[in-house]
C-alpha cells in the first residue's frame, strides 16, 4: 500500500509539473515544481532517500516533455544535495518555523538560478533576465512551497504510519 | 569516530545520481523515453484531463477578473474588427466560389480538402512553453509523426513529433527544430519560417529580390509536401538584411499565443 502512496505522490508532482504549472502559469519558464519539490522532499525525507522518487518524477517529466532526460534537470539533484549539506551544518531542520521560512526564501533563490544553470548546461537561452520575471518567479516558488508542504508532508506521514503498520501487524 | 569511506558520503550518491542523469541525457534513448512516456500517459491520462480543465478553466475565470476594466475598449474594438472580417469574408466567399467554378473547369482538384481530427491540449512543454503541446489523441486515434496540427480553420501551429498510445506529442513552430516552407500569399516572398528556442517565429532565408513588409500574412507554400498549401502561420514585422546581406528576414507574429491553445484540429489526409 505505502508503494501506490509512493506512486500517488510522485504522480502529483508529475502532474503538477506537465499539467497544472503550464496551464495556470504559461509565461513561466523556470520548472517551480521540481525545484520546489526537490528542496520539500529533501527536507521531509533526507538526501539519500530522496533520490529514488525524485530521480523517478525527472525522468517522467522530461521524457513525456522533451522525449529524454534533459541536462538541465541535473540542476535538481544539485539542489536537493545543497538543501541537505545546509540543513545538516545549520540545524535547520531542528528549528520548524525558521527551517521552514530559510528553506522558503532557498527555494526562491534555486528557482532564481535555474536560468543559469540551463544556460550553462544547454548553451540556450531560457527567458530575458527581467529582474521583474525573477522576483515573480521567486515569490511564485516561496508559493509553491507553502502549498507543496502540507501536501508531500501527508503523503509522507500516510506511508510512515502504513509502514509501521505492516511492521507491528501480528497475524 | 568511524570514518566513512567516499562510497558511503552523500556526495558520492548525488554524484552518481547525476552521473545516471547526464548519462541518459547524453545517450538519449528514445525507445526508452518514448517507452516510459507512453506507459505513465496511460495511467496519468484521466487525471491529465481533470488537471488541464481545472487549470485553464481557474487562469480564464482570473483572467477574467482581472481585465474587468477593460472589457469595454476590448469589446468595441472587437465589435469594429468584426464589422471589417464580415464585409472582408463576403468579398472571399464571392472569390471562393468563383475559384471552384474555375478549379471544376479546368479539372482541378479542390482546395482544402482536410479530414480532421479535433484534440485537446492536456500538457505544454519546453522553454516558455512554446516548443511542445501533448494533445489527448495517439495511435488509437491514428495519429501519425508528421501529421500538422491546426488551430480553429487552418493557422497552422505545429506537426505531431511522437506518437503514444493514448496521446502525442506536438511540436510548435517555434520550437528550435521546427522548419517550413511559406510564401506571401501573392506569391512576391518566399522563405522559411523557424523556431527561436520556443521564443518566437523567424521568417528566415528570403532572397534579397523579393518583396515583402511589414503586416504581410504568411501561409505555407506545400513545399517538401509536409504541409498543405494555404495554411496561414503569421503576421511579419519589420524585414532586415542577414549578417552577410545575402537574405531578408522577419520576426512573425502568429495570432494565438501557443500557451493559450486549448483545442487543437490534426490534419490526417489532405489533397494538396
Amino acid at each position: 500500500m505505502s508503494t501506490w502512496i509512493r506512486i500517488a505522490s510522485i504522480a502529483s508532482v508529475v502532474l503538477l509539473h506537465i499539467v497544472l504549472m503550464p496551464a495556470l502559469f504559461p509565461s513561466v519558464s523556470v520548472p517551480i515544481a521540481l525545484v520546489t519539490t526537490s528542496v520539500v522532499w529533501t527536507a521531509l525525507l533526507g538526501f539519500p532517500a530522496v533520490l529514488p522518487p525524485l530521480l523517478t518524477a525527472i525522468i517522467i517529466c522530461d521524457s513525456i516533455l522533451f522525449g529524454s532526460v534533459q541536462f538541465g534537470s541535473l540542476y535538481f539533484v544539485g539542489v536537493s544535495y545543497s538543501v541537505s549539506f545546509f540543513m545538516k551544518r545549520t540545524l535547520l531542520g531542528e528549528r520548524s518555523g525558521l527551517g521552514s521560512a530559510v528553506l522558503a526564501i532557498f527555494t526562491g533563490g534555486a528557482v532564481i538560478g535555474y536560468p543559469i544553470f540551463a544556460w550553462l548546461s544547454t548553451g540556450m537561452p531560457t527567458e530575458n533576465p527581467i529582474p521583474a520575471n525573477m522576483l515573480s518567479d521567486f515569490f511564485l516558488a516561496i508559493f509553491f512551497f507553502i502549498v507543496l508542504i502540507p501536501v508531500l508532508r501527508w503523503f509522507e506521514s500516510m506511508i510512515r504510519t502504513l509502514r509501521q503498520d505492516a511492521q507491528f501487524s501480528i497475524k | 569516530m568511524v570514518r566513512k569511506f567516499f562510497f558511503q558520503t552523500k556526495l558520492s550518491k548525488a554524484l552518481l545520481a547525476a552521473c545516471l542523469l547526464a548519462f541518459l541525457a547524453w545517450w538519449s534513448p528514445a525507445f526508452l523515453g518514448k517507452s516510459i512516456a507512453s506507459v505513465t500517459q496511460v495511467f496519468l491520462f484521466p487525471f491529465e484531463r481533470i488537471f488541464s480543465y481545472v487549470a485553464f478553466e481557474s487562469r480564464e475565470t482570473l483572467r477574467f477578473f482581472s481585465s474587468i476594466g477593460e472589457l469595454k475598449t476590448r469589446n468595441e474594438e472587437l465589435v469594429r474588427e468584426n464589422l471589417d472580417l464580415r464585409s472582408e469574408a463576403a468579398l472571399l466567399k464571392e472569390v471562393r466560389r468563383e475559384n471552384e467554378m474555375l478549379r471544376r473547369d479546368f479539372d482541378l482538384d479542390l482546395r482544402n480538402q482536410y479530414q480532421l481530427v479535433s484534440a485537446e491540449v492536456v500538457a505544454l512543454g519546453g522553454v516558455a512553453r512554446g516548443q511542445s503541446l501533448i494533445i489527448n489523441r495517439g495511435s488509437g486515434a491514428h495519429m501519425e509523426v508528421g501529421m500538422p496540427v491546426i488551430v480553429g480553420k487552418g493557422l497552422l501551429v505545429g506537426r505531431i513529433s511522437e506518437v503514444f498510445f493514448g496521446s502525442s506529442r506536438v511540436d510548435l513552430l517555434s520550437s528550435p527544430e521546427s522548419m517550413v516552407a511559406v510564401t506571401t500569399p501573392d506569391g512576391s516572398a518566399k522563405g522559411i519560417v523557424r523556431g527561436e528556442h520556443g521564443l518566437g517565429l523567424l521568417f528566415d532565408m528570403v532572397p534579397r529580390t523579393d518583396v515583402f513588409k511589414r503586416g504581410d500574412t504568411i501561409v505555407t507554400s506545400g513545399l517538401g509536401g509536409e504541409f498543405p498549401r494555404g495554411l496561414l502561420v503569421g503576421t511579419l514585422q519589420d524585414p532586415e538584411y542577414t549578417s552577410d546581406k545575402l537574405f531578408q528576414r522577419a520576426p512573425v507574429i502568429s495570432p494565438v499565443k501557443y500557451p493559450d491553445i486549448r483545442f487543437v484540429s490534426v490534419i490526417r489526409e489532405s489533397k494538396p
